[in-house]
């Protein structure tokens, strides 16, 4: 069992953690939400809870007109886990973005889950329908740019995450201690918490932009 | 002309590298004249300063990404011959 564990590169046994660490706290705040009446008033980090989801909630109903209800949880469910796994370096864990096979995954993920969910709501016919919407002749534009967007989008997560990983390696390895307080102050503020926010907010905005595009007439 | 050692191709790969980050002027240009627009946006109409805030993040963090492609061919290069 314990060369299962030593296998793994380091982005993989974070991410693992970081699902685990996830798991357990969603789990027990839902419950400690769960046993509220609705005339109790809530305190502390369910008050925070039920605020994020409040938030959030009216940010999706923008977008979607139809479903926000059925589709919110998975949006928050990707930029809860983005979140925390873009700022896992502060902790000692690598990030696991900087793992190409995990962002080749996310990518994957945005495409697989438009196109499922696109032939589950419309039926197939009205979905080829859909794809030849200006001109039939439109049909090998429309394809190339169904399978190029989230590839982009996971692309764009790993290349943000890389440079930081890097440029991080590059500071700690040149100066000694000098580094160490150097790269507190400098590098993990502006390429782990600013920059891994940012691109948490943009792959979850434009994966449920690309939805409600792909869902809504 | 040269053999085609090792050193050769590493060498090529190394100018290669060089030569594939130049393409982060695009991104450079566009995001200034985005960010420019914006602030001059900011002074005609100082109310909706927080939703020009979010747009222009947003719409920087997406025209950030051919640069990125750039970046990423250079680190291949480099770290596999």
């Amino acid at each position: 069992m314990v060369d299962v564990w030593i296998a793994f590169s380091s982005g993989m046994k974070a991410s693992l953690l970081i699902t685990a660490f996830l798991m357990i706290s969603v789990t027990l705040i839902g419950l400690k939400v769960k046993k509220m009446s609705y005339a109790d008033v809530p305190g502390g980090i369910v008050l925070v809870a039920v605020m994020l989801v409040q938030m959030f909630n009216n940010m999706m109903e923008d977008f979607f007109k139809k479903y926000w209800r059925q589709f919110t949880p998975y949006m928050f469910t990707i930029i809860l886990f983005l979140g925390f796994a873009n700022t896992a370096s502060l902790v000692g864990l690598a990030t696991p973005l900087s793992n190409f096979t995990i962002a080749i995954s996310f990518s994957a993920l945005a495409f697989g889950s438009i196109q499922v969910i696109a032939l589950i709501v419309h039926k197939p016919v009205k979905r080829a329908k859909n794809l030849m919407e200006p001109h039939p002749l439109f049909l090998p534009i429309n394809l190339i740019g169904e399978m190029s967007t989230p590839f982009a989008m996971g692309l764009r997560l790993f290349g943000n995450m890389l440079s930081g990983a890097i440029i991080g390696i590059i500071i700690y390895g040149l100066l000694s201690w000098f580094g160490v307080v150097f790269g507190a102050i400098l590098i993990h503020p502006i390429f782990d918490i600013f920059f891994g926010l940012i691109q948490a907010y943009v792959y979850t905005i434009l994966f449920t932009i690309f939805l409600s595009m792909a869902i809504e007439e | 002309m040269a053999e085609f050692t090792i050193f050769f191709a590493q060498g090529m790969a190394y100018l290669g590298a060089g030569i594939a980050v130049l393409t982060g002027i695009g991104p450079g240009i566009g995001q200034g004249y985005a960010a420019g627009k914006a602030v001059e946006a900011l002074g005609r109409q100082p109310e909706a300063a927080s939703s020009i805030r979010t747009l222009m993040i947003t719409g920087q963090a997406v025209a950030e990404t051919t640069g990125l492609y750039g970046l990423i061919v250079a680190i291949i290069l480099i770290f596999a011959t």
